[in-house]
């Protein structure tokens, strides 16, 4: 018996073991009936802690966004073939860049939405280059313009970074999206990591057409991984609180 | 109408079946999301978490076996890792999340969802009757994640003595538990 090994296991039970560590206690866990059993005992333990726990009730839309991001992952088993799709599209460099920076309440649609616009590139294309035309015209330099994946495939959008003198301004513009009811918006989210900061609101018109000019006026360098826009309750959502339509990396 | 088991739903998981991942979800949601919430005091953040295990659950064939225990203490244990992961991530990236005004709704109260109210309440005082250090240290520990050293540190307690401290507390609270009526024995 290793005294030194045993004495890792609390830590080992926590998680807090490095990943090698964490093997070199894993093969010693396999030889050492002391730590398996003692292992055993802390599960027993702390098992009925967790009903400690305070009644919470669970956002409203929670389930929806959960098991949609979960069926949207794929399939058990289908992951490999989402990684070979998404590599055209980036999605892997943007990961490997940020691995420490898992976005859960994005990757997911934008895994899935970016799946989908394969579909839908060629005629959001058209629109697209018509619009930039008329952007350029009269605002001047188009800094960035992406097309936003939608889950819903009638609708579309575009964003554009457009810089203007100093100013950088946001463009959104989505056609055919659904309506709101009551006080119901979406809103426009710029991505920085984990961080989600507002960048406009807007209701479509009677035929889903929307659009906003948003001036991002946020202090400090910011490097945007994302745009994206959500569904939201009211207008004062601080950090959303709806289900994601539509989304890029930017 | 007989109630299929965790053992027989997650079985039904195995062969992609979505009803009966909703079902696991209907069934746990709300217990898994206070579980996060307890440790991460973050609603988005325990949304996260929620999500992240049921993705485990969908993705990752054969996650769970009978030999692991029963089902409900794995997928505790399992929310648990992923809340304590996320917990020492968000305070390395001193992620600053806004939260206050988040909508609750009260959602509709299933006869499958699992409730623990009466285990809480026997548990809650149970805990009362730990001195304030044992508490602490089973927060520490159990709610936070803390390494030994760390317990250490912060208790001003000799290392070697940390998880001897943790386990009479914890053999503590359970005795008293059960006692109260608790499931244990």
């Amino acid at each position: 018996m290793d005294k030194k090994m045993c004495d890792q296991l609390l830590d080992y039970y926590n998680g807090i073991l490095s990943v090698e560590e964490k093997t070199a206690f894993e093969s010693h866990l396999k030889e050492c009936l002391a730590c398996q059993e003692e292992l055993a005992e802390w599960n027993e333990l702390t098992e009925e802690l967790p009903y400690l726990s305070d009644e919470i009730e669970p956002p409203a839309g929670m389930k929806d966004r959960i098991l949609t991001n979960v069926f949207e992952s794929g399939q058990p088993g289908e992951r490999e073939e989402i990684n070979r799709l998404a590599i055209p599209l980036d999605i892997d460099s943007v990961k490997s860049e940020k691995p420490k920076k898992k976005n859960g309440w994005l990757s997911g649609l934008l895994a899935a939405g970016l799946l989908l616009s394969l579909g839908t590139n060629a005629y959001l294309y058209v629109q697209n280059e018509k619009n930039e035309q008329v952007i350029e015209d009269q605002i001047g330099k188009t800094y960035k313009s992406v097309q936003l994946a939608s889950e819903n495939a009638d609708s579309a959008g575009m964003a554009s970074m457009i810089q203007e003198n100093e100013k950088m301004n946001l463009v959104v513009q989505t056609h055919s999206m659904s309506q709101v009811k009551g006080k119901e918006v979406y809103q426009v989210w710029l991505i920085e990591g984990d961080k989600k900061y507002r960048a406009g609101t807007f209701i479509p018109d009677e035929k889903g057409n929307g659009a906003v000019v948003f001036p991002v006026t946020y202090p400090g360098e910011h490097k945007w991984d994302a745009v994206a826009i959500s569904h939201e309750p009211t207008k004062d959502s601080k950090q959303p609180k709806g289900t994601i339509v539509m989304a890029s990396n930017l | 109408m007989g109630r299929i088991s965790d053992n027989e739903l997650y079985q039904l998981v195995q062969e992609e079946n979505k009803e009966a991942l909703e079902q696991l979800y209907d069934r746990y949601e709300k217990l898994l999301f206070s579980f996060s919430y307890k440790i991460l005091k973050q609603k988005e953040l325990s949304e996260e978490a929620v999500q992240d295990v049921f993705m485990k659950l969908w993705r990752k064939k054969g996650i769970y076996a009978e030999h692991k225990g029963k089902f409900s203490s794995w997928l505790l244990t399992v929310t648990r890792n992923v809340c304590i992961d996320l917990l020492r991530k968000q305070t390395k990236n001193q992620v600053e999340l806004m939260e206050k005004d988040m909508d609750i709704e009260r959602t509709e109260s299933l006869e499958e969802t699992v409730t623990w109210n009466e285990e809480r309440k026997v548990l809650k005082e149970a805990v009362n009757q730990l001195t304030i250090e044992q508490q602490e240290i089973v927060d520490l520990f159990y709610f936070k994640g803390y390494s030994q050293a760390d317990i250490a540190d912060k208790q001003k307690l000799p290392l070697g003595t940390v998880k001897g401290r943790i386990r009479l507390a914890l053999k503590h609270l359970r005795n008293t538990y059960s006692k109260g009526g608790g499931k244990f024995g």
